[in-house]
């Protein structure tokens, strides 16, 4: 079977070039725009490497979110626009062409127009931006690696924008129905899965914030995607989103008749579906009302029902909108509404399949010998606040704990931290003498599960005796020098942030006095003096060195070092420099 | 030869055509008539592929045509409601036409539009209605399709542009020795155009015959007897349609003629005279015999009506 036509592509091409041609201008004109206002941004607040290409292509290219958003469905509804006109409709399948190819084709034209303008504005602004760049005496680098990442992001997600519209367009018949129900489809799995990270965090908030299940395609949605494209693996289940559009439309654009054209959909069973998930978002955010319970000093619990109605009365108004509007027929109402049950249902089914995921993580409480090993992940002071130095977290988190009291410790502290998430109470913190650990319980049996368990301060204690004893010599391990692209030592302010900073050769001097004297320092007074997240001591610092740190995979982090009494010759040196009145004297 | 068997077509569950059967013959025209909602657009849809029966078969020469693009090669449908790209001119549409019909003639097209003197580089937006109908007879004819379907085509023309198109339809026909399907409500278009004529009703096929065989199997009579009498003297024959005004009675009579003409003379009358029917009577006769009253002269009145609009 022939599933594409090469002269009707290259015509659909051409039926389409004006849109193309128009988003074209547009998207080069504002990311040139956009250029010139980031360089002239670096060009005031220079980093000391020069500007990162990502960071300028970014910025520059944040413009093309919209246009690619916009080409996706618009230039879909335009090109497939037939579909929507009974005469077009019986114009174009009055030709020598298959569904399958008509269908193909058109969507194939589509996508080369979208690739199209984004390929081309990647290009120009890598060219503009890198002569741009030469001519002002600024480095930029990374532009050819940064240009493909954002190419292919781009790509990607304008596919899955092309599928969801012709999905939509195969299963519906009038220009409206289309749009609300690409948009739908186009967000439905973000939505369903938000619902259940939701639900699943409510009951189980000993997950981390973002758990593995949460699928990569949450961060495609209405978010900046563009902060996403070192993780462009992530991809790979919304482009199998995308391809499962495109192919389940195929099979609809074949089963559907040319006389579906003018109305908004093919038959009732489809008209039901797409009226459903018109009030689907807001039934789950009215089931999700549920979860959010209080819970009083006696014990007795209350539910948000206002919210809970408030979220039903808009899902029967968009409901009965919908119907109203897209059959433009009132009479069509009275046998819509039972069908209301339709969402209902599958909106209180997947609340009752998350309730019962969150309730089946929460008692999960494996016995010390079924744990391989124990990895710790990160310390926070509550659901989101880092605690203690990063970087000494990073090298912690690559080092697999096979020591029983390590098991032992984390599973007293996992069966205490779920008692504390049944009874609400975890996080709830009350005397500030708890830090929250991730940990990674990887199973004899190949699975891994990530918690989070609250340490108190004995237990802080009894985790550093613990990691100190392993001898994990990467513990000691600082940045090394060439991996380091920018360091700033400054004193603490109080926004968090560093004043009086210290740059350049003076940096690198104050760097070299601290790791000297770390070097000498015994294992518990390393932890303190680095301000890991397990030192029991946690000491006070005046003054930070912060470090970027350039990542294997071209990515940049941060990690403050604090200076205390520790290494008092680095602090009292930072000293020396930072203060112009103690130099003169 | 297009064969149909036993097709039927549901819309919303109300049966739009049903059971129908019918042939066309190679190198014919083939005029559909019928009244509103009949089923003709229907018929003309389901037989170019553009619709799916829900039962039946539609044969080209044995092929389905339904999503077999070989076949629908060889078809060109031209709608009653027109369809052109937006802001297109008629070289443009050519192109479109020529992405998919192999067999389009560049030349040809050009030589039609000359022809009915449209430019083809005008904006086809700026047409007349009139225009908008040759435009897209050009295009159809160009394709040089085995198969030509026109729906109501011929209605929106003026009646130079009529015989025009029917002329060159015709030659197309004679030359090519290509098979034409025309529907219209003007039974004086199919009268002269078409060598073969169905009559489709609410859904079905009344009657198919070839004109010629049409206009000598149903006449009119008018006759007069020195008795009394009344529809049942008749009952031998195939009296479509009875009326008497006195002594004297108009028969509408479908069947051989001679053999008629004698059976009445073997029932002495005082005055007896056969006259033609036209295609047009005929329609409304076998119309109203299967329940669908309608007056000729409103008939013609209607079409006269057009013909001024026109």
């Amino acid at each position: 079977m022939k599933m594409f036509n090469k002269a009707f592509y290259l015509d659909r091409l051409k039926y389409l070039r004006w849109m193309g041609i128009v988003c074209t201008v547009i998207a080069w004109s504002i990311s040139l725009i956009a250029v010139f206002s980031t360089l002239s941004y670096y060009q005031w607040v220079p980093l000391s490497t020069g500007p990162e290409f990502k960071g300028i292509l970014s910025a520059s290219t944040m413009i093309l979110s919209p246009i690619v958003y916009a080409m996706g469905f618009f230039m879909v509804f335009l090109a497939y626009s037939f579909q929507y006109r009974r005469n077009a409709s019986d114009y174009y399948h009055s030709l020598s062409l298959t569904r399958t190819q008509l269908y193909f084709s058109t969507g194939a034209a589509v996508l080369t127009w979208i690739f199209f303008v984004v390929i081309s504005t990647v290009l120009l602004v890598n060219v503009v931006a890198s002569a741009i760049a030469d001519s002002v005496g600024m480095s930029l680098s990374d532009a050819t690696g940064a240009s493909a990442d954002i190419m292919l992001i781009f790509m990607l997600h304008a596919f899955i924008m092309v599928g969801a519209a012709m999905l939509a367009t195969s299963l519906t018949g009038t220009a409206f129905s289309s749009f609300v129900t690409a948009v739908l489809l186009y967000a439905l799995p973000w939505v369903i899965a938000s619902f259940m990270q939701s639900v699943i965090s409510d009951i189980v908030v000993i997950l981390p914030e973002s758990p593995s299940y949460m699928p990569a395609y949450s961060s495609m949605v209405f978010s900046a995607f563009v902060e996403d494209f070192d993780a462009w693996k992530k991809l790979i289940a919304p482009v199998l989103l995308a391809i499962a559009y495109i192919i389940v439309g195929w099979l609809c654009a074949k089963k559907r008749p040319s006389e579906t054209a003018g109305k908004s959909s093919p038959n009732k069973a489809l008209q039901t579906f797409i009226r459903s998930i018109v009030a689907f978002p807001f039934l789950l955010l009215a089931v999700s009302a549920f979860n959010d319970k209080s819970v009083s000093a006696s014990g007795d619990i209350s539910y948000d029902i206002w919210s809970f109605a408030r979220y039903i009365v808009l899902s029967v108004m968009f409901y009965i909108l919908y119907e109203i509007i897209s059959t433009r027929n009132v009479k069509s109402l009275p046998k819509a509404i039972p069908y209301y049950a339709v969402p209902l249902g599958a909106a209180l089914a997947l609340w009752l399949m998350a309730s019962a995921v969150g309730t089946h993580i929460i008692s999960f409480q494996p016995p010390a010998h079924d744990i391989e090993y124990v990895r710790i992940e990160r310390f926070t002071e509550n659901r989101y606040r880092d605690v203690g130095n990063t970087y000494m977290t990073m090298k912690l988190s690559q080092i697999e704990f096979h020591e029983q009291q390590m098991k032992e410790l984390v599973l007293y502290r996992l069966e205490k931290s779920r008692e504390e998430a049944k009874a609400g109470t975890f996080y709830s913190n009350p005397d500030k003498d708890e830090i929250y650990c991730t940990v990674e319980l990887n199973m004899r049996d190949g699975s891994s599960h990530t918690r989070v368990i609250s340490l108190m301060l004995s237990d802080i204690s009894n985790l550093e005796i613990i990691i100190n004893a392993g001898n994990h010599a990467e513990l000691r391990e600082l940045p090394l020098d060439s991996e380091i692209s920018s360091l700033e030592i400054g004193a603490v302010s109080s926004w968090g942030g560093i004043d009086g900073v210290v740059t350049g050769a003076q940096a690198w001097e104050i760097w070299e006095m601290y790791k000297e004297e770390l070097s000498r320092l015994s294992a518990t007074n390393f932890n303190a003096a680095v301000g890991a997240g397990y030192a029991s001591r946690q000491i006070e610092a005046s003054a930070r060195i912060v470090v970027a740190v350039e990542e294997s995979d071209g990515s940049q982090s941060r990690h403050s070092f604090p200076l205390t009494q520790f290494t008092f010759r680095a602090l009292d040196r930072y000293v020396e420099i930072a203060d112009p009145a103690k130099q003169n004297r | 030869m297009i064969a149909v068997k036993n097709i039927t077509k549901r819309f919303d569950k109300k049966a739009a055509l049903e059971n129908i059967s019918c042939t066309i013959p190679d190198g014919r025209i083939y005029g559909l008539v019928g009244s509103n909602g009949a089923g003709k657009s229907t018929l003309l849809r389901l037989l170019t592929g553009i619709y799916k029966p829900d039962s039946g078969e539609i044969g080209y020469d044995g092929l389905a045509v339904y999503e077999a693009p070989e076949v629908k090669e060889q078809i060109v449908f031209i709608s009653d409601d027109l369809y052109f790209l937006p802001q297109s001119n008629m070289e443009r549409m050519a192109k479109l036409y020529a992405v998919c019909y192999k067999g389009f003639d560049n030349e040809y097209f050009r030589e039609l539009a000359a022809k009915f003197r449209l430019d083809p580089r005008a904006s086809i937006g700026t047409f007349s209605k009139g225009m908008k109908r040759q435009a897209a007879m050009i295009l159809a004819l160009a394709c040089r399709t085995k198969y030509i379907f026109l729906d109501e085509t011929l209605d929106g023309l003026d009646p130079m542009m009529r015989s025009f198109v029917k002329t060159v339809v015709r030659g197309e026909m004679t030359s090519r020795g290509a098979t034409a399907v025309i529907t219209s409500h003007s039974l004086r278009e199919l009268e002269d155009t078409c060598d073969q004529l169905a009559m489709l009703h609410d859904g079905g096929i009344v009657f198919e015959s070839d004109i010629k065989n049409l206009k000598t199997t149903f006449f009119k009579i008018q006759v007069s007897f020195g008795y009394d009498y009344d529809a049942s003297l008749f009952r031998d024959i195939n009296v479509r349609s009875f009326t008497k005004v006195g002594s004297v009675a108009n028969l509408v009579v479908g069947g051989d003629r001679e053999q008629i003409q004698a059976m009445i003379k073997n029932l002495n009358p005082l005055l007896m005279e056969v006259l033609p029917l036209s295609l047009e009577e005929v329609f409304v006769h076998e119309m109203s015999a299967h329940g669908y009253a309608l007056d000729v002269s409103i008939l013609a009145q209607e079409e006269g009506g057009h013909e001024n609009v026109q």
